[in-house]
């Protein structure tokens, strides 16, 4: 109980600049979380490490918040047919024992090597992933853009056809989204991963929602809004452990969840406007752009394992805000795609419906 | 000006009927807002917004009014650990109710689906 009595103490004041500031951070999370399935957590952890929030306690109540957040999120976009739970469940539930796998490397690391260690691992995670997937789902969506088809119904990838054409007896289960069979054998790996990433980065939907929609042949709207149901397993699972060690500040998590109910209920909306490419084009532009992000700490880190040349106070300062800067960036862009996408939708959908109710009352 | 009158709930010639005018252009903001006022009649959660936002602001006050007991409980651990995932489904009703509401009330809906063209 030795880490509670700690944990407890280390607990921040709060004042209306910080509440504020968590408010306004927690809505732009959420508006994201609500239209890619996941995302704003990246920014959140460090977010509340700026205000001194220690580490586990930012990841324990982050954690806090993520679960009811992506459980609005996933009823309101189960109410537009876009959540497939059966997946959701069965995702999940791998998912889980990835978050538990990757916390217990992560302990290793920092047992072995310490913070620089543990951040070093965790950066070069960022860099790794968001490189791959995040160019690979831009790249997808830029070739949906210019081939001028981001209308019709999205391809299901070679990759896909293939794994659900593969028949292995008492493993096969049915998924509406798919509208097709796939064995567990290949759901389990790509749940193990995300909770993985999840416990590594706080952000297994940059590897679950791109897996959905590549590997399984999942359509983009449904691979976003199921994966809301796989963080919300994950988000439970993970809280229960930490708040075990009395690791969460509800008042952090309660007033980040007050803007993010905000947030994701838009953001959730806003699906329902945009053609499905969009999802693509928000989750690949924010996984670059953190990219970078990330890719600065990496010799701040480097440094302190003196795997590099010492780096200067001054520097690392510099590169420290840089990073945070950028990654608040990618976040305010994603967010800004996303009401701009919305903002064009609804006003195209109001003619529409406009011109729809002029011609009834005509005829 | 050809003008349109628009049957009313109990019918032509009774009742609050709507005249619109078929010069109305539907092009501009003005013209579509003149037309939804007359499709749309849903009612709107105005009690229910109202219910969940003081509920949700009073729950609000309690955590950040009684902050120094609750953190005292909520980080013993243990069996304790109920107390902060309780709270977060709590908060996710309430509070979840109240944002779904308000973005309801200000008119701010999923995309309505197109007619089928016959």
């Amino acid at each position: 109980m030795h880490d509670v009595v700690n944990a407890a103490a280390n607990f921040i004041n709060l004042d209306a600049m910080n509440i504020t500031y968590l408010f306004l951070v927690g809505f732009v999370g959420g508006l994201v979380s609500g239209f890619i399935g996941s995302g704003g957590a990246f920014v959140l952890t460090p977010g509340m490490m700026s205000l001194g929030v220690p580490g586990l306690v930012a990841v324990a109540s982050n954690m806090c918040h993520k679960f009811p957040k992506a459980l609005v999120g996933s009823i309101k976009r189960a109410k537009y047919g876009q959540v497939d739970v059966k997946l959701g469940i069965v995702l999940g539930v791998s998912a889980e024992a990835g978050v538990l796998y990757g916390a217990h490397i992560q302990e290793s690391i920092k047992k072995s090597f310490g913070d620089a260690g543990s951040n070093l691992y965790v950066s070069a995670a960022f860099v790794v992933i968001l490189a791959v997937v995040g160019g690979f789902v831009l790249r997808d969506a830029w070739k949906t853009y210019k081939a001028g088809n981001a209308n019709e119904e999205e391809k299901v990838t070679k990759l896909a056809k293939w794994l659900q054409s593969i028949h292995i007896p008492g493993t096969m289960i049915y998924f509406k989204c798919m509208n097709a069979r796939i064995s567990v054998l290949f759901t389990l790996p790509l749940g193990f991963a995300t909770g993985m990433l999840a416990a590594t980065i706080a952000v297994g939907g940059f590897i679950g929602v791109p897996s959905m929609m590549y590997v399984m042949g999942v359509p983009s709207l449904m691979a976003s809004a199921t994966e809301l149901v796989i963080a919300f397993i994950m988000g439970v699972g993970g809280s229960l452990k930490y708040a075990m060690h009395g690791m969460v500040d509800i008042r952090l998590a309660m007033i980040i969840l007050a803007g993010s109910l905000f947030g994701i209920q838009l953001g959730a909306i806003g699906t329902t406007y945009v053609k499905p490419f969009m999802i693509k084009v928000v989750m690949g532009v924010i996984m670059v752009i953190v990219l970078f992000s990330r890719a600065l700490m990496v010799p701040i880190y480097m440094a302190q394992l003196g795997l590099i040349q010492t780096i200067d106070k001054g520097t690392v300062k510099i590169l420290s805000n840089i990073s945070f800067g950028i990654m608040i960036f990618a976040l305010a862009l994603g967010a800004f795609i996303v009401l701009q996408a919305m903002w064009k939708g609804r006003r195209e959908e109001q003619k529409r419906i406009a011109q729809e109710a002029f011609a009834d009352l005509k005829a | 000006m050809e003008e349109l009158k628009m049957p009313s709930r109990r019918g032509f010639g009774g009742g609050r009927g709507l005249v619109l005018s078929s010069a109305i252009n539907t092009n501009t903001y003005k013209g579509r807002k003149e037309i939804m006022a007359t499709v749309r009649r849903k009612k709107k959660p105005y009690a229910s917004l109202i219910i969940m936002g003081v509920l949700s602001v009073a729950m609000y006050a309690t955590l950040l009014l009684k902050q120094d007991i609750i953190n005292q409980y909520f980080a013993r651990g243990g069996a304790y650990a109920i107390l902060p995932i309780a709270t977060a489904f709590l908060f996710s009703f309430v509070h979840g109710s109240f944002t779904g509401n308000f973005w309801t009330v200000l008119g701010i809906e999923a995309a309505k689906k197109k007619k089928e063209v016959k």
